[in-house]
């Protein structure tokens, strides 16, 4: 059941929106889907890289390796966070920022399932 | 979503302030909603070029850390001056003494203490204030007790703030520190757009080439403009050339105008004293192109990715063990 | 190494390098001087001298590499890291994250099974340079060196492009200076008050603290003596740009300033295009025009150095 993540700006939740960065988004939302693209379970967390100083990514990209996400959604990723996410197989989607994270959540599913 | 547009130079009194100025007075006038953001930290000076009505809040920045000895427990060893990796710890009439001013707050001297007789502890490092200026925007400041290290964490510390501050559609200004190290990469990140300021000198040139693969590295497009033009004609030649190669977008030339030290002297901005001097005028011009960007910045800032994307790549040298 | 003199300001863009350089240049012909450019982000007084960087040198500082045959998976390293240079995988596994990491060795002395070896990363590089006191010139060429003209060594500090941490290579740049430094060594620091500054000036007998004649100036200029005071080096203050703006409203202000910090103003450098025509051309001004009323300024400057360093009157 794949689990995906994506940088919100507001509280957080399935109609916040995508962030336009994710390493300073103010929260991460954690949304599981079940293999019929259903929403199982949403959680929100602090994202400790939006007060962090430098590798605020970083810290950021810790989270998701700890809570075992599978896909992190949002806008496109420097370089580096790029080759940090691979590294750390973490499947990375661009969506454009301010999109319903419910709607970026589907759009990451349909990218995944064309994938597998 | 704040959008950030970052001012950015290199080389240290080309106009940073004064561009950042005008450009924040200007997109305020068009009815904007504006934070102007010192990222300045060691030495602050948008506060004296932007009237300020009054200043709302003044919060110690006290996320530093510094070790200390304690004495009584102390057997001089001086593991933690032979372990010290920035040459902090010294010895001073026979006793191991930590340097306040380059002492980082790592960890090391604490683990390496046979006594454990040092600790850890947070200090405060400078301050983070909140003005509201003449001109209905707030500006964040912040100063760092000078130096002190740690001035790229405390720009990220005052950008934070403003963040917290901004609504949909804000716009911050980010008026940066001269230089490439730390203080200038926290106000490179999370920017839409790097605006970089040159003056036609081989020494601003060497400079402006330095930030610019710094903000290449994040691929934040750039815009250059160029200040003082006249003053060095022949070489202006040669600075368009590195922006055509690089993709940078020129939004204009700012001829030498005396009204400028003027305007600095009255402590008021250049482009509300003097609005019809030579340099308020093309000041003026270049803010609208920013405006423009502003507008457009999907469009534009797409057509102005680094050409030549260079990310980092750290230089190492494997232990010989490996 | 007798002395040191720093050269600094806290503004950028007063002239700190343009003073640096025809100091330097005027001392260099009668004593033996290094030059230190540590203005590591934005070293510019090779250009200014019309010099060439040379002798490359890294300036290298420790990174951490895992052994990973060796790790239990303890976490130790990544939670002691203080800068984030450390991730832990999905298997547990720590993994370095080289531009994030400060060489502190932190997680080398917590690790209890001594899984993490040092290796070494390269923050950035110092060079040095033979340039005639007369400017212009790299040192290798020596075509139009007369016989016993005066030189001095310009010892440079370069900060790679994306790494953030300035202090190593000012320390490195500082090292070699004054390892080479039989008589006098000069520093040029960076712009603004931060520790790269500090750690620049720190143990210089004195300093000129260059400012201009602008509010912003003056607020600048305080900030800087409030370093050099902390440092207990004697400062003395340049006002460089003297004519711009409103100077003589504020010459009071700056009397003001330095004498509340026990600082002394010891020159106004009138602003002058032919100051502005040197610095572009590549030559200190001393150099280009010896009869100019900013290089007799200098002259008398250097006197009143060399006698407080060398303790004695100069012949004149």
């Amino acid at each position: 059941m794949p689990r995906i993540a994506v940088g919100t700006e507001g509280e957080g939740g399935l109609d916040d929106v995508v962030s336009h960065r994710f390493g300073r988004a103010p929260k991460i939302t954690i949304v599981d889907v079940d293999d019929g693209g259903k929403v199982v379970n949403v959680r929100v967390l602090d994202n400790p890289g939006a007060s962090a100083s430098g590798g605020a990514v970083v810290k950021a990209i810790q989270v998701l390796v700890n809570e075992g996400v599978d896909a992190v959604v949002g806008p496109a990723f420097g370089p580096n966070a790029q080759a940090i996410l691979e590294e750390m197989k973490v499947v990375n989607l661009t969506i454009p920022e301010g999109t319903k994270v419910r709607d970026a959540v589907e759009a990451a599913m349909r990218e995944l399932r064309s994938r597998a | 979503m704040v959008f950030e547009i970052a001012v950015a130079s290199g080389k240290g009194g080309v106009g940073k302030s004064t561009l950042s100025s005008t450009i924040a007075l200007h997109l305020k006038e068009k009815g904007y909603d504006v934070i102007a953001i010192d990222a300045d930290a060691d030495a602050p000076n948008l506060h004296l070029i932007l009237e300020i009505e009054s200043w709302e809040k003044t919060e110690p920045y006290a996320d530093a850390w510094i070790a200390e000895i304690d004495y009584s427990k102390c057997t001089n060893c001086g593991r933690c001056l032979d372990e010290c990796p920035f040459g902090a710890v010294g010895l001073v009439d026979g006793k191991f003494v930590i340097n306040q001013v380059v002492c980082e707050g790592c960890l090391t001297c604490t683990l390496v203490c046979q006594d454990r007789a040092i600790k850890r502890r947070k200090v405060e490092r400078g301050t983070i204030r909140l003005a509201r200026t003449a001109y209905g925007f707030p500006l964040w400041t912040s100063e760092l007790m000078p130096g002190r290290p740690n001035t790229g964490k405390l720009v990220t510390e005052v950008k934070n703030r403003a963040r917290e501050m901004a609504r949909d559609g804000t716009i911050s200004v980010v008026d940066s520190a001269a230089g490439i190290g730390c203080q200038v990469v926290s106000s490179l990140a999370g920017a839409n757009v790097a605006v970089l300021v040159a003056e036609p000198t081989a020494t601003s040139l060497s400079d402006l080439k330095r930030v610019h693969t710094v903000a290449k590295q994040t691929l934040l497009p750039s815009a250059l403009v160029i200040n003082k033009y006249d003053v060095n004609p022949g070489f202006v030649e040669e600075v368009l050339r590195y922006a055509r190669d690089e993709n940078i977008d020129v939004l204009g030339m700012i001829p030498y105008d005396d009204h400028v030290p003027r305007a600095m002297a009255e402590m008021k901005p250049l482009v509300r004293l003097y609005p019809d001097a030579p340099a308020s005028r093309a000041l003026l011009e270049v803010a609208g192109k920013v405006e423009e960007i502003v507008r457009n910045w999907r469009e534009w800032s797409i057509r102005h990715r680094p050409s030549r994307p260079a990310s980092y790549m750290p230089i190492v040298i494997r232990p010989p063990q490996m | 190494m007798r002395a040191a003199i720093g050269v600094t300001g806290g503004k950028g863009g007063t002239g700190k390098s343009m003073v640096a350089v025809n100091v330097a240049t005027l001392i260099s012909r009668e004593a033996d001087l290094v030059l230190a450019d540590l203005d590591a982000e934005g070293a510019n007084d090779h250009i200014l001298l019309g010099a060439s960087l040379e002798n490359e040198e890294p300036v290298k500082i420790m990174l951490p590499f895992i052994r990973y045959k060796d790790c239990i998976k303890c976490s130790a390293c990544a939670n002691v890291c203080d800068t984030g240079a450390i991730m832990m995988t999905r298997e547990k596994l720590p993994m370095i994250l080289p531009r994030l990491c400060d060489g502190c060795r932190s997680c080398l002395f917590v690790c209890p099974t001594n899984a993490i070896l040092e290796g070494q990363r390269i923050v950035g590089y110092t060079y040095q340079t033979k340039v005639p006191a007369r400017g212009g010139g790299s040192g290798s060429g020596d075509e139009d060196r007369g016989e016993g003209e005066a030189t001095f060594t310009l010892v440079t500090g370069v900060l790679r492009e994306g790494e953030e941490h300035t202090p190593p290579v000012v320390i490195a740049a500082k090292r070699r200076a004054a390892n080479l430094a039989k008589d006098l060594l000069m520093v040029d620091t960076g712009a603004g008050t931060a520790n790269h500054v500090a750690i620049a000036l720190s143990g210089s007998r004195l300093a000129m603290a260059v400012t201009e004649p602008t509010p912003l100036g003056l607020h600048d200029l305080e900030l800087i003596l409030r370093v050099l005071e902390e440092l207990g080096v004697e400062a003395w203050v340049i006002v460089n740009r003297w004519g711009i703006g409103s100077s003589d409203a504020i010459a009071g202000r700056i009397d003001e300033v330095a004498r509340s910090h026990r600082a002394t103003v010891k020159a106004r450098i009138p602003y002058s295009r032919d100051v502005v025509d040197a610095y572009v051309k590549g030559v200190p001004i001393v150099s280009a025009m010896p009869d100019h009323e900013v290089t007799r300024i200098f002259s008398s400057l250097v006197r009143e150095l060399l006698e407080v360093v060398r303790g004695r009157p100069e012949a004149m």
